[in-house]
């Protein structure tokens, strides 16, 4: 049961909300769609699920083309983040419901139907709660609910539109990890859309991250978060300190404040060469005193986080464009119990993992 | 809603200003009704109100207003739904023109209404082809109270139904829902509360309107007299007492009724746990 899109584009007046997208899921798969409000994700959701339609371009659902089909016939269920239960029904008759409106010939007999509620909500945990009303439940039951109403005309495809947005960090927690369990028991092909990087991480297994209308990169959460395709990428997925300089020797020059690193295989490219150096908080390591050519800095800020110590430092003797005016530092407990750090002292940057991007293109990721 | 202490000061005041207002503008009147009708002994009372030209007069109010209230009721829903849902040219002229009726004096509109509907006006003559007589029946006063009575329907349900989250429909949708049963079993039961309240303030409304009705009705006895008519009537001959009675068993009349609506609004709440 594969998803495809092909080169959709849709625009809303004079806004563009995708450009020219194309997208392959294959079966059974669990992908995020993910990006800031406004890139598009919820937009291309809601064309693979037939309730907005396309101005060009095709959706394939399961190698049909059902561009122009009614989301009535796409067989797809649908999840809304403000759960869109209907009020004046109890959750058996909310689930009950993509039932008792088959038609008559496809209609399953009224036990049938309170079986299969049951076993839904089952499934969700809530059987409990049949009798309720939606007022009654809690924001993490009714999406649960929600669900298992969608789930109940087993559908080939589950689209969940920021499913845990409206919900507590606790409870989001919960779900996340019960969303994945369940989509490994019924490897439904699903496609959810969320803007928290830390959620598509946890949840899917491939990510597609989304800018502006258009698809920045497709890939596993290992591949989007080690291996980011563009800038906007790697600073959207996770924290990163950015560093625009030009090469000069073996350092990258911010104006008059080197960082000894080079990109791999940057042999042959000439001094002067414009390059940014995207670096994750814990990709830098400190150091009291040092032999190498390192850049100073000063300690400003120590916060303690629990399982890490988050350090912002001040680069020295640097007056820079191209610099961040502090770097973020995420040093784990141990590193920073043996280093004994205060705030005002004086350390050695070194970078131990780089994004590079060559004049805002992709050019190459590696060690040093 | 529990019931909880209130964080907010002013309580007194508020509770104050709330009992003294109502006290002033409806509980005194009302008791200085009651009081008055006690000046009459119970069998007076019982000759007044079983009168056979009293009686009658209160068939035809009850039963028009009724009636009046129903038409609106599915009218005011249809006209609410357009507006809300379909995007029309002059939406706002037509949003605007409902509230007319509020705003139109009552005698005014009653007799537009008696000139347009007699048999040799506009609309009349064109009935009076078909044999049916408006003006001056019963069913003047119907078309009257349909008048002065739309605008409570349209007011109640138009902000429900904005507030429908479209959501509903599409989750309805994605489940296999045709629209007709869209309608009927997702966006119609929300409104009903909304409803039940257009109809019992359009019915409230018809049941002592005076102005509007009086030109068009034709005021004969036993057949298209309204009560308030008569209240006026018993007032010219000075039977205070008698005017009264009749005043108190309306008002008995009517808080029956709305009693009656209240108690099904409560019920439909409760059945879909916001209570």
């Amino acid at each position: 049961m594969s998803i495809e899109v092909r080169n959709i584009t849709k625009a809303f007046d004079d806004f563009k909300a995708l450009d020219n997208v194309s997208l392959n899921v294959d079966d059974g798969e669990l992908v995020a769609l993910l990006g800031p409000s406004g890139c598009g994700k919820t937009t291309l959701l809601r064309m693979i699920a037939g309730l907005d339609f396309v101005d060009e371009g095709e959706v394939w659902l399961n190698g049909e083309n059902v561009t122009g089909k009614h989301i009535k016939q796409r067989g797809v269920g649908f999840v809304f983040q403000h759960y869109a239960l209907f009020g004046h029904m109890t959750v058996f008759e909310n689930v009950a419901f993509g039932l008792r409106v088959l038609k008559r010939n496809e209609r399953p007999s009224e036990d049938q139907i309170r079986k299969r509620v049951h076993e839904l909500l089952d499934l969700v945990q809530l059987d409990w709660l049949s009798k309720r009303f939606p007022a009654q439940l809690s924001g993490g039951q009714r999406q649960r609910v929600a669900l298992a109403r969608a789930l109940a005309v087993e559908p080939k495809f589950l689209l969940l539109d920021e499913p845990f947005g409206a919900l507590d960090a606790n409870v989001r927690k919960e779900l996340r990890r019960w969303l994945r369990r369940l989509h490994d028991e019924l490897h439904v092909t699903s496609i959810f859309v969320t803007h928290d990087q830390e959620e598509a991480m946890e949840v899917a297994s491939r990510i597609v991250v989304m800018d502006k209308g258009r698809i920045e990169q497709v890939g596993t959460p290992e591949a989007v978060y080690d291996r980011p395709a563009s800038p906007f990428v790697s600073s959207f997925i996770g924290n990163v300190n950015v560093f625009h300089g030009r090469l000069q020797g073996g350092s990258l020059d911010t104006g008059g404040w080197q960082l000894p690193i080079r990109p791999p295989g940057s042999d042959d490219v000439g001094d002067d060469t414009p390059y940014a150096a995207y670096i994750r908080p814990h990709d830098f390591e400190l150091l009291k005193s040092t032999e190498e050519k390192l850049p100073e800095c000063r300690v400003k800020f120590i916060q303690p986080m629990g399982s890490v110590y988050r350090l912002e430092v001040v680069p020295e003797h640097a007056a820079s464009d191209g610099l961040p005016e502090v770097i973020d530092v995420e040093l784990p407990r141990r590193d920073f119990r043996a280093l004994n750090l205060s705030v005002g002292e004086r350390v050695y940057l070194r970078a131990t993992e780089t994004h590079w991007f060559e004049a805002g293109q992709p050019a190459v990721t590696g060690p040093r | 809603m529990k019931r909880s202490f209130s964080i907010l000061p002013g309580f007194r005041l508020a509770s104050g200003i709330t009992l003294f207002y109502l006290s002033l503008l409806v509980l005194i009147p009302l008791c200085a009704l009651v009081w008055k009708t006690t000046e009459l002994s119970l069998d007076e009372l019982v000759a007044t109100l079983t009168n056979s030209r009293v009686l009658a007069s209160f068939r035809v109010s009850i039963l028009t207003a009724l009636a009046a209230a129903l038409i609106n009721l599915f009218l005011g829903f249809v006209i609410a739904w357009v507006l809300v849902r379909y995007p029309m040219p002059f939406k706002r002229l037509f949003d605007a023109v409902i509230d007319l009726p509020f705003a139109l004096p009552t005698a005014v509109a009653g007799i537009v209404l008696a000139a347009l509907y007699a048999p040799d006006g506009w609309i009349g003559s064109f009935f009076t082809e078909l044999g049916i007589r408006i003006a001056y029946t019963p069913l003047g006063i119907v078309v009257a109270l349909m008048f002065i009575g739309l605008p409570f329907v349209v007011r109640t349900v138009e902000p429900v139904l904005q507030d429908l989250d479209s959501q509903l429909e599409e989750a309805a949708q994605s489940l296999g829902a045709s629209p007709w049963t869209i309608f009927r079993r997702v966006l119609f039961p929300p409104l009903i509360p909304a409803l039940l309240t257009g109809f019992a303030l359009a019915f409230a409304r018809g049941l002592g309107e005076y102005g509007s009705v009086i030109f068009i009705a034709g005021n004969m006895p036993m057949v298209s007299e309204i009560v308030p008519l008569l209240i006026i009537t018993k007032l010219e001959q000075y039977d205070y007492a008698g005017a009264t009675a009749i005043g108190l068993m309306m008002l008995v009349v009517a808080f029956i009724m709305l009693l009656v609506i209240n108690m099904l609004q409560a019920w439909t709440r409760k059945r879909t746990g916001k209570l």
